[in-house]
């Protein structure tokens, strides 16, 4: 039966009527059956664009260039992410270099999308890009990683992930 | 709002140079041990810079101003932090320079 989404005590008789659960819990959630919830993009949305854009970067250990985390109460859609890399200045070394965007809950790290280059050659680029990659729930985190394990030489680093916030 | 941090970690494969916070975009280059600036949301960091001391504010020829946050002010937004990230809750911290 359809449930309105407001009710008074003699409708709330027929409802008890026609289903056999009202007696039996102790939430009778009005209005949750998809029927009048506005689709997640009408829902107190928040886009939340975050980028990183760098040039002339020498080698350096793994960074966390940026960070979102969803807050509590709220969910995240990931509608697009993407990460590139170009050696800018030749490294004397080889090395590996990555530029990624990585998906983070409880602790452990997946990586969403990655571009990495082992050369030490100007010009030596790669580039991902992924898109509606899906949900986020309360305290799960999106960042945007670098590392370059190369000896000298300057890389250029692109980054960047597109959400949408919103109230479940 | 842009507020300078101090970086934590090593930057080696399981301690990334990072900021403990939960939302937030580095706009220079992290040092180990180091500080960098970052651009954080503003409606979540705004008691940094109400009401600076006299001598804590200074104008800058850019237009920016630049605040000196009062720990009082950190332990607000700190606050406010842990409620709005609740699965985080006592993860996130500011080093005042």
């Amino acid at each position: 039966m359809a449930i309105p989404s407001t009710i008074n005590d003699r409708e709330f008789q027929k409802f008890k009527e026609a289903t056999s659960l009202a007696d039996q819990v102790g939430v009778i959630v009005l209005a949750a059956n998809g029927g009048s919830l506005a689709p997640y993009w009408d829902r107190s949305p928040t886009p939340i664009i975050q980028n990183s854009d760098l040039t002339a970067i020498a080698p350096h250990g793994l960074a966390n260039r940026s960070s979102y985390t969803v807050p509590t109460g709220k969910r995240t859609m990931i509608d697009a992410v993407t990460a590139g890399l170009e050696q800018e200045a030749a490294a004397s070394a080889a090395g590996f270099a990555r530029s990624s965007v990585v998906f983070q809950e409880s602790g452990d790290i997946r990586y969403l999308v990655q571009a990495v280059t082992y050369d030490v050659a100007i010009g030596t680029r790669d580039h991902w890009h992924l898109s509606q990659c899906g949900l986020m729930l309360a305290g799960e985190v999106i960042r945007i990683r670098t590392i370059d394990g190369k000896t000298g030489g300057a890389m250029a680093y692109h980054a960047c992930f597109k959400l949408l916030e919103f109230t479940p | 709002m842009l507020i300078h941090c101090k970086v934590l970690g090593t930057g080696g494969p399981d301690d990334p140079l990072r900021v403990p916070l939960p939302t937030y975009e580095m706009v220079t280059e992290p040092i180990q041990g180091g500080w960098v600036t970052v651009r954080v949301p503003d409606a979540d960091y705004n008691p940094l810079q109400e009401n600076p001391r006299p001598g804590d504010q200074e104008d800058t020829p850019q237009g920016l101003v630049i605040v000196k946050a009062q720990a009082i002010a950190l332990t607000r937004v700190l606050d406010h932090l842990d409620d709005k990230y609740q699965e985080h809750r006592g993860q996130f911290t500011i080093h005042l320079p």
